[in-house]
């Protein structure tokens, strides 16, 4: 287009900020749709309305959080609907559940000089590959779900989160410590299943 | 000193580095010295780590990237 410049230089500042955020914004959207078709429309559809919004994101300000706000919200009008949710959790059952006790038993060191913290954790989480992770991340109820991935994958504040979010920083709280607790108590159950460790 | 129970209630917040300084340092004192609180910490750090890690193993498709592309033009 003749004359065109000033369009052309926005769309280049645009892939510019965003562009290398598209693994982020990817990896968020397989987790939250839980398949690739999904995952590529609602990224897709996301730049969309960014790219729409340009004028609005103010620069210097961080790029990821606004994009991935844009997302979230993207995800909630359009997905959240037809998406078939992970059966029903009891909230108490999990309150005080530490994946870490359960697993002790069976992982009992010969002596007590190998009982050294870190190796022994890592042994335990070594019986766990990626897409066991992940599995258990997609049975974690959506809500909790995203506070989790934001938290730990995206490493956003709680703050960064509950703006995201559109939330207080109680909610945030509350949505990362349940998160974390239904998704060990999936990842126990798998252990179970597989006769890692034997049950109570 | 802090106790075990409020070291768990709050080893979310210490992990995330969500505490001020004063209980932070409380906490970590408690850490060096008692083994159970240390051993919830250490499972806890290394599953954030693994999520994470597995979540990246996956990646934005090259098709899509270009997809993209094309379409903010025609924007």
């Amino acid at each position: 287009m003749a004359g065109g410049g000033s369009n052309q230089d926005k769309k280049r500042k645009f892939e510019e900020i965003f562009l290398p955020l598209m693994d982020n914004l990817y990896n968020i959207a397989m987790r939250m749709t839980r398949n690739s078709a999904d995952a590529e429309d609602l990224v897709q559809e996301t730049y969309l309305k960014a790219f729409r919004f340009f004028d609005h994101f103010q620069e210097g300000t961080n790029a990821r959080a606004w994009i991935i706000t844009i997302l979230t919200n993207t995800f909630r009008t359009k997905y959240r609907r037809h998406q078939k949710e992970p059966a029903y959790v009891d909230f108490d059952s999990v309150e005080n559940f530490f994946l870490v006790d359960e697993i002790k038993p069976r992982f009992q060191p010969a002596n007590k000089s190998e009982a050294r913290g870190s190796e022994a954790i890592t042994e335990i989480l070594k019986a766990y590959v990626s897409d066991d992770i992940i599995k258990a991340l997609e049975n974690v109820p959506e809500q909790f779900r995203l506070a989790v991935l934001l938290s730990d994958v995206e490493r956003f504040n709680y703050q960064e989160i509950a703006e995201i979010i559109g939330t207080s920083v109680g909610t945030v709280k509350s949505r990362i410590f349940r998160g974390r607790k239904i998704l060990q108590k999936y990842l126990l159950d798998l252990a179970k299943e597989r006769g890692i460790i034997g049950s109570k | 000193m802090i106790k075990c129970e409020e070291v768990l209630r709050r080893l979310y917040d210490y992990i995330d580095r969500e505490l001020d300084d004063s209980l932070k340092s409380e906490i970590e004192e408690h850490l060096k010295l008692c083994k159970y609180c240390c051993r919830h910490h250490d499972f806890e750090v290394q599953l954030k780590l693994l999520i994470r890690r597995s979540c990246f193993e996956s990646r934005a498709p090259e098709f899509l990237k270009n997809k993209i592309s094309d379409l903010l033009d025609e924007a």
